[in-house]
């Protein structure tokens, strides 16, 4: 996934500690201090005006305003930062039921969200236009809880290594990240919602370790994992870890490291630097992703629920996708996207479109592991992580 | 009410305690609370759990380690600072002084962000200081310990906060009448002698009101860690936003309020050793 | 050992403004020397030349005849009296006065003995550990010239050292100096807007004003021969009258003034567009038959009671205005304002100087 978000870090923070946040939890510890003024204004409301927050991806800038041409409805769209575990917290324990209606978060959290009463189901009869969704998107596990619907994709990508054939060949296997020839050369993500799951699909698929799904390990097989990162971190393997667009694109760009896990856009910069990058296809499969709308509850309190619905239909419907795909590249999982290009040709190139949607397809034809924001061990993953970051 | 001033002061005497004594409070009341991970929530039942937790997982390895950056950011910043703050009073006339000390500040309109960033391209494998290594024959093959690594962390952080010791070197150095140092000279003391038994005791308020600015910015510092550090580099700002990821207002409380009573043991013994209020005795605008 | 000091032709510039304009000035090893002068006459400058701590644009400063222009302050075998005194804070009394022979290196006991025997110099005996912010202006200006004088220095340099004292204090400071330069038979040389400072301390003093010396010599000289009517003023005498003319007759002058001759008898020779500086204490009120050519007709336009005087304020004929003490036992029998009279003038109650800017700027 890509954010152009340096300021994740502070946001997150500042997100997580601010008043608001500490009313609302100092409430929830029983001192009722709660007051109206948190809570948005109810003058603001008016039919239609939908706040949609998301990750940084996901939005379109002023390509929102059709979303009133074609629907009536007023998106106000805000950033949740690039990191899914401050937004899963600010979702049950802050405040953010109180100010958005739908969310948009990387895959996974739907369960803990849908258990804490932070998310409620979509109506499937309202959103006519996910029959167009690909079948394998629609398979993406955690999208239901309860046999209900509380997810729906909304951008699909998968993500492997960035590497410089000039000096590695060609490379196909996530064991290049761990090769000790390549000491202080190679990078990874500082996120275990990326690398754990990489980490795991490599020891798996090539060095045949006990491991089922590497999206939600079990805590055996998440200790043997962190255990492995660990090593290689203390053996320095890792030039650094990275967090934020410019930071992947700078390691690449300035020749700090030569095989990096990351998103694909940085090697699209990477040879707009004049560099020869590629995007491996590994043996071991890509990390696939997902980025799900939900709706919140306080969408449906404040009775916004059919809008939302209306919103989540008018994003599936291929001028969004198209849109996307031409500001930013990523696709939405749905036929209409081309269905839309090839009626309004003028507007968007439907070869360019179809090969975007080719593109994504072809890297899912293969082996993939699902990147998961609330494994069920997810207090654990955590807690791994900050060991890694202490060693 | 006899005294008007007392009066007028009320209101300021309310804000600080509200911003300042209320927080503090809040930090140490919920460090003791009970964190429930299932629903994120915390209960007021007394528990330890926060400052055990502070063992586990190299927590306190990282607490150590951020006040030993600290530490040695603080001090290399007095070092650095403390001729810049002499050139500044000393040997610049007043405006030249302006134009020093406006270039001192003017880093800091760009952002924290940016300017550890940019670090990496002048301490990287192709950066800078390697390109010049090179070109001198010094070394033929780049350093790769200059970025990513403590020392690279140390250089953003100095150059971060440097100009924190100079005010308040300056602010001392505004103090010491330049008879003191004529008087020293007279008796027949050279530079070195003025400046070791004379300047550098009458200045201590100041070299340490700047080391403790330095400090503490540079222990709540995240930014330069995270750019510059080497693979997963922590410090302590980072392992509380890694804890409030899961909310566990008690463990950041907790480690939050270790780190506030470190800190202000070191305020109490530097005002001691070093009389800090006497920096703002007879301060007037 | 008192040592001699040279000015050689020194100026002292500040970008265009002249503090020192090509001085020349020889004080004699011992010699207790004084420069009087207002503030920013440039008096402060050339002690800071004397003491190191400042380098002439031009010229050169010598020491027994030696060039010491480049020597810096820590070298010199001066030391001073700082205006603030400039006692080191974070140091004991005895700290203070022992920093100098400690830079030197003089060993601990010797340190020791000599900071005793200064303090005691000072009357601080037992003063040693006492913390100097706590002391009184007095005890703090002698911690300040002990500090100085325990180096035995060959020039003493006082820079309005008792500014800021009050007027007791001042006088027994002033005493003080006196004893000191006895005792320890160094050159002084004070800095100083009072005059009575420079009067009753020195051997000899010059007066500066606007960056040259307008008079160097003996505090007598000032008053029996000023070199101008500055000088005049500078020295108390505040009046000075233009006459129409001065001429000479045999050894005497005699001034053309409102009309009428006046002979001064043995008044020196200062040309006959000289003016004349008038002393009060020596001019007495007669009746109007009075004779002419040792008197001149006055009205008196006022007076007021000033203890052992009564000060009477007169007008000339061409009306320029002059004062007169009258002893009070005298004063009931003379005239009401507005009454003529005629004024006595005893031997050197007018003082013939030349007008100011016609001076050498030299001592010799």
């Amino acid at each position: 996934m890509m954010t152009n978000n340096m300021n994740s870090l502070n946001g997150a923070m500042a997100s997580n500690i601010s008043r608001r946040q500490l009313l609302k939890t100092l409430g929830a510890g029983g001192a009722a201090l709660a007051g109206g003024s948190m809570f948005r204004p109810m003058s603001a409301l008016a039919a239609g005006d939908l706040a949609f927050w998301a990750t940084g991806t996901l939005d379109v800038g002023d390509a929102w305003s059709r979303a009133a041409d074609d629907a009536g409805l007023n998106v106000a769209f805000t950033d949740n930062g690039n990191d899914p575990g401050p937004a899963v917290a600010r979702l049950v324990a802050g405040n953010a039921n109180d100010l958005f209606d739908i969310g948009g978060l990387q895959g996974g959290a739907e369960k803990e969200l849908a258990v804490q009463g932070a998310i409620v189901p979509w109506d499937m009869s309202k959103i006519p236009n996910y029959e167009n969704v690909w079948q394998w998107a629609k398979d993406i596990p955690y999208l239901q809880h309860d046999g209900k619907q509380y997810g729906l994709p909304a951008v699909i990508n998968a993500d492997s290594i960035i590497y410089r054939p000039d000096k590695l060949g060609k490379v196909d296997s996530y064991g290049v990240i761990f090769d000790p020839k390549l000491k202080g050369q190679v990078a990874m993500e500082d996120a275990w919602i990326n690398s754990a799951v990489f980490a795991a699909m490599y020891l798996k698929e090539s060095e045949n370790q006990k491991i089922g799904n590497p999206g939600n390990l079990t805590e055996d097989e998440l200790g043997l994992v962190m255990e492995f990162l660990i090593k290689h971190k203390k053996d320095g393997q890792f030039r650094t870890f990275w967090s934020g667009w410019e930071q992947g694109v700078q390691l690449v760009g300035d020749g700090e490291v030569l095989a990096m896990t990351g998103w694909e856009p940085i090697v699209y910069e990477g040879r707009k630097r004049g560099l020869q990058v590629e995007y491996a296809a590994p043996v071991e499969g890509y990390e696939g992703w997902g980025n799900n709308l939900v709706l919140l509850k306080g969408a449906v309190d404040r009775g916004l629920g059919d809008d939302a619905h209306k919103f989540a239909n008018w994003l599936l419907d291929g001028f969004y996708g198209c849109a996307l795909g031409e500001q930013r590249g990523y696709v939405v999982p749905s036929d209409r996207n081309v269905a839309y290009a090839e009626a309004n040709a003028s507007q968007f190139d439907p070869a360019k479109v179809k090969a975007l949607a080719e593109h994504v397809k072809a890297k899912f034809s293969g082996k993939v592991a699902w990147q998961n924001t609330r494994p069920d061990n997810f207090q654990l993953y955590e807690e791994w992580w900050q060991k890694l970051r202490n060693a | 009410m006899k005294s008007p001033g007392l009066l007028l002061a009320l209101p300021t005497a309310l804000i600080v305690l509200l911003l300042g004594f209320v927080p503090l409070i809040v930090i140490l009341v919920w460090s003791f609370w009970t964190w429930d991970p299932a629903t994120y929530w915390i209960r007021p039942e007394f528990s330890l759990a926060g400052y055990e937790a502070i063992l586990e997982a190299g927590r306190w390895s990282v607490i150590v380690g951020s006040l030993g950056k600290a530490f040695l950011t603080a001090a290399i910043c007095v070092v650095i600072g403390y001729p810049a703050a002499m050139a500044v009073h000393f040997l610049a006339s007043r405006r030249t002084a302006l134009l020093l000390m406006a270039l001192f500040t003017i880093p800091f309109f760009t952002s924290y962000m940016i300017r550890a960033f940019s670090w990496r391209l002048v301490l990287g494998r192709n950066g800078l200081i390697n390109g010049w290594l090179m070109d001198l024959g010094i070394v033929d093959q780049p350093l790769d310990w200059l970025l990513f690594s403590n020392f690279a962390v140390n250089v953003g952080l100095v150059a971060s906060y440097l100009p924190f010791v100079i005010f308040p070197l300056i602010l001392s150095m505004q103090r010491v009448e330049p008879s003191l140092l004529a008087a020293s000279q007279d008796l027949g003391a050279g530079f070195w002698r003025t400046f070791r038994s004379v300047l550098l005791p009458l200045t201590q308020a100041g070299i340490f009101a700047g080391f403790l600015f330095v400090f503490v910015m540079a222990a709540g510092s995240a930014t330069e860690v995270q750019m510059l550090g080497g693979a997963a580099a922590s410090m302590i700002s980072v392992m509380i936003n890694d804890v409030m990821r899961v909310v566990n207002f008690p463990l950041a409380f907790a480690i939050s309020t270790l780190v506030l009573i470190i800190l202000f043991g070191l305020i109490f013994i530097g005002n001691r050793l070093f009389k800090l209020t006497s920096l703002f005795e007879g301060f007037t605008w | 050992m008192a040592i001699s000091i040279g000015i050689d032709n020194v100026t002292r510039t500040f970008g265009t403004v002249k503090a020192l304009e090509r001085v020349g000035l020889k004080i004699e090893a011992g010699e207790f020397f004084t420069l009087l002068g207002s503030s920013g006459s440039g008096k402060s400058t050339l002690l800071k030349l004397i003491g190191g701590f400042d380098r002439p644009t031009t010229g050169r400063v010598l020491f027994d005849g030696q060039d010491v222009t480049d020597m810096p302050a820590n070298r010199r075998p001066s030391n001073t009296v700082f205006q603030d005194l400039a006692l080191f804070p974070h140091m004991s009394v005895g700290e203070n006065v022992a920093y100098g022979l400690k830079v030197k290196g003089v060993a601990a006991s010797e340190r020791k003995k000599r900071v005793e025997s200064t303090l005691a110099l000072v009357d601080l005996t037992g003063f040693a550990e006492r913390n100097v912010n706590l002391l009184s202006g007095g005890q703090r200006q002698r911690v300040a010239l002990a500090r100085a004088l325990v180096m035995e220095p060959g020039i003493l340099l006082l820079d309005e050292p008792l500014t800021g004292l009050d007027e007791r204090l001042r006088q027994q400071m002033r005493d003080e100096f006196g004893r000191l330069h006895q005792r320890t038979g160094s050159t002084f040389v004070l800095v100083t807007h009072n005059q009575d400072e420079a009067l009753s301390l020195s051997d000899r003093m010059a007066i500066m004003h606007k960056g040259r010396l307008e008079q160097v010599g003996r505090p007598a000289d000032f008053f029996a021969n000023p070199a101008n009517d500055f000088v005049a003023r500078f020295v108390g005498m505040e009046r000075v009258l233009k006459p129409e003319r001065l001429e000479r007759s045999g050894s005497d002058t005699v001034a053309v003034i409102a009309g009428e001759r006046l002979v001064l008898p043995g008044a020196r020779d200062v040309g006959e567009m000289g003016l004349l500086a008038v002393r009060p204490d020596r001019i007495s009120l007669a009746n109007v038959h009075a004779a002419p050519g040792s008197s001149l007709a006055a009205i008196v336009a006022g007076r007021q009671f000033r203890g052992r005087f009564f000060d009477f304020y007169l007008e000339l004929g061409d009306g320029q205005k002059l004062d007169a003490e009258i002893p009070i036992e005298f004063a009931d029998a003379w005239p009401e304002t507005g009454k003529p009279v005629r004024l006595e003038f005893a031997g050197g109650a007018l003082v013939p100087v030349p007008a100011s800017g016609a001076t050498a700027n030299r001592d010799t």
